[in-house]
């Protein structure tokens, strides 16, 4: 996937950040030999499962950041824009408040009422975006965008409104949920959101072409044959189902798959089929590193990642929006 | 049975009709021009053969086959369509423009072949945007994007090439340019091209055929000179004509009076 000479930093990136990530962290620097059993644990039950889901988290929202800003040929367009993050936080601040207030719980493995809950929260966004643009004869960015914002701000009111309803150490427990937590122990989650990583970056992978072309232009891409509402319909619901689970798992960390596309798409060029590996690898990297930070920070206090994310991606969005003539 | 064939073909858009009921053939190897004032329908029609635009019809086909049922990458096998204002991504490459214009060709998505990249070339020399191709969007002129939007509905390899307002946005050479253009490639990708146009010049110059709108509904259709008349076109456009001759030319040209 990467294959230009430009690609040759980036993995050398990666692999720092990879390193940097396992092996530093509240507990302090740890690397081979281990001094004792414990180090051991902390490394591979703790660390290496930890930073393998960071790199998944950022690689997975950085690709579907990537897909959806071709798709709607949008440089705003991402998985949180588009209101699918907050159906998701929706959902697991409602599983949150149904445990404690009715006692309805469950966990099953990987998965608890919360995540379920969130999860659904999720399709439960894409589905009035899907069922809007139905009504509105079509799947185009405008009234996509619009809706998300929408619907960001209606399911932000009943978050607030859930928050308000329950107990004060509930109402911190989802604030913390909103404010993304990467924190994990062993790999199962890793090998489930891999897998859904792999599934969809294949399916971009095959649909490249077709991207390529929808991102030049609307009715360039009917003229030349191409089924542009069936296709954005299709790449929607697999990328926010994969946004989905993402949230589910880690809770909402805005800006990687915002800037990170931006960022690729600069360097290496605008056909989808060389940013997808760079924009992987790229906000993968992204990720492990600021977790890194939200774990050293003030003695390991366990600052929430999407904190240090939005403080860095802030002001680099503005940075690119001034830089950039065409925006 | 080589020819677009169009029967009882309407346009309803919120409740307007921009087309009323057409019917019209359209032969291979032949340049139709749509002529008619702003607003007459010239674009809709077009955008309605190349369904783009929901219509109602009889039948619409193309060389005896219905295009109505075709799925979209078949259909942009058949007839290729050059809108008037082509939006596009400004920092797309103009010979991924060209590359990507060839899709309705592949069966999947592929880099062009051997033969493909020949046949780009050689629209690239003859419509002189040859130096353009490594150039992005933002960086090519109005006129020139003209230039490659032509190139590239003729590199889709149609056998129907529909141009909305070839002309537009060029000056008086480069007009003459791709009139040079249009004129050989129906001989040269055999084809056939319907292009609504504003320019009467051009229209008179290259057309075999021409087709009069007025609000929508077919006014005239056949050889351009049985429907170019003084008649005919004070009647479309409600002003004078006059029949201008150049010096030591036989052909004459009908031009508005108003024009001194």
């Amino acid at each position: 996937m990467i294959t230009s000479k430009k690609g040759l930093p980036l993995i050398f990136f990666a692999f720092i950040s990879l390193l940097v990530g396992i092996s530093s962290g509240s507990g302090g620097w740890i690397s081979y030999p281990f001094e004792s059993a414990r180090h051991s644990f902390i490394f591979w039950e703790l660390r290496v499962p930890r930073a393998l889901l960071a790199f998944l988290v950022g690689g997975g929202l950085g690709t579907c950041g990537l897909v959806f800003q071709s798709l709607f040929r949008n440089a705003l367009a991402g998985p949180f824009t588009l209101g699918v993050a907050s159906g998701a936080s929706f959902g697991a601040c409602l599983g949150i408040f149904l445990s404690s207030s009715l006692g309805l719980y469950f966990s099953w493995g990987l998965f608890s009422s919360v995540t379920v809950l969130s999860f659904l929260g999720a399709l439960l966004s894409v589905s009035i975006i899907l069922g809007l643009s139905r009504f509105k004869n079509g799947f185009r960015p405008t009234v996509l965008i619009l809706c998300g914002v929408i619907s960001s701000f209606f399911f932000s009111s009943l978050i607030l409104f859930l928050q308000f309803m329950a107990q004060q150490y509930d109402a911190k427990k989802m604030l913390q949920w909103i404010m993304g937590d990467l924190g994990v122990v062993g790999y199962s989650p890793s090998i489930l959101l891999g897998i859904a990583c792999l599934l969809v970056l294949y399916l971009v992978k095959k649909k490249a072409g077709i991207l390529n072309i929808i991102s030049v232009g609307e009715v360039f891409a009917q003229t030349r044959g191409i089924n542009v509402d069936r296709e954005r319909r299709v790449l929607f619901v697999t990328t926010s189902a994969l946004v989905g689970v993402i949230v589910s798992f880690v809770g909402p960390i805005s800006f990687v798959g915002l800037i990170l596309p931006h960022w690729v798409k600069a360097r290496f060029g605008h056909k989808l089929e060389d940013c997808l590996g760079p924009c992987f690898l790229g906000a993968g990297s992204f990720l492990v590193i600021c977790d890194c930070f939200s774990r050293i920070f003030d003695g390991g206090s366990g600052l929430p990642v999407g904190v240090i994310t939005s403080f860095i991606g802030g002001p680099y969005f503005l940075y690119i929006l001034l830089k950039d003539k065409s925006l | 049975m080589n020819h677009i064939e169009i029967r009882s073909l309407s346009v309803e858009f919120d409740g307007c009709h921009l087309i009323k009921d057409i019917s019209a053939n359209f032969e291979l190897g032949e340049i139709t021009s749509i002529i008619g004032s702003n607003g007459s329908g010239k674009s809709s029609l077009l955008k309605a053969v190349v369904g783009i635009f929901p219509f109602q019809a009889k039948s619409l086909t193309v060389n005896g086959e219905s295009l109505i049922e075709k799925k979209p990458q078949h259909r942009a096998s058949l007839v290729a369509y050059m809108p008037q204002q082509l939006e596009i991504e400004e920092n797309l490459i103009v010979e991924d423009f060209f590359h990507y214009s060839r899709f309705p060709q592949m069966e999947s998505f592929r880099k062009l072949a051997p033969a493909e990249v020949k046949l780009r070339d050689r629209i690239c020399v003859e419509l002189k945007i040859a130096h353009l191709l490594k150039r992005k969007v933002s960086q090519v002129s109005g006129g020139e994007l003209k230039k490659i939007s032509i190139g590239g509905t003729f590199f889709q390899g149609c056998r129907y090439v529909l141009l909305d307002e070839p002309f537009q946005a060029l000056d008086p050479v480069v007009k003459s340019e791709v009139a040079e253009f249009l004129r050989t490639a129906v001989d040269q990708f055999d084809c056939g091209i319907i292009m609504a146009c504003h320019d009467l010049y051009w229209v008179q110059t290259l057309s075999d055929k021409a087709l009069l709108l007025k609000r929508g509904e077919l006014a005239h259709f056949g050889e351009l000179r049985g429907v170019f008349t003084n008649e005919n076109l004070t009647e479309l456009y409600g002003q004078n004509f006059m029949t201008y001759t150049s010096e030591g030319s036989r052909d004459s040209i009908l031009l508005p009076s108003g024009c001194k």
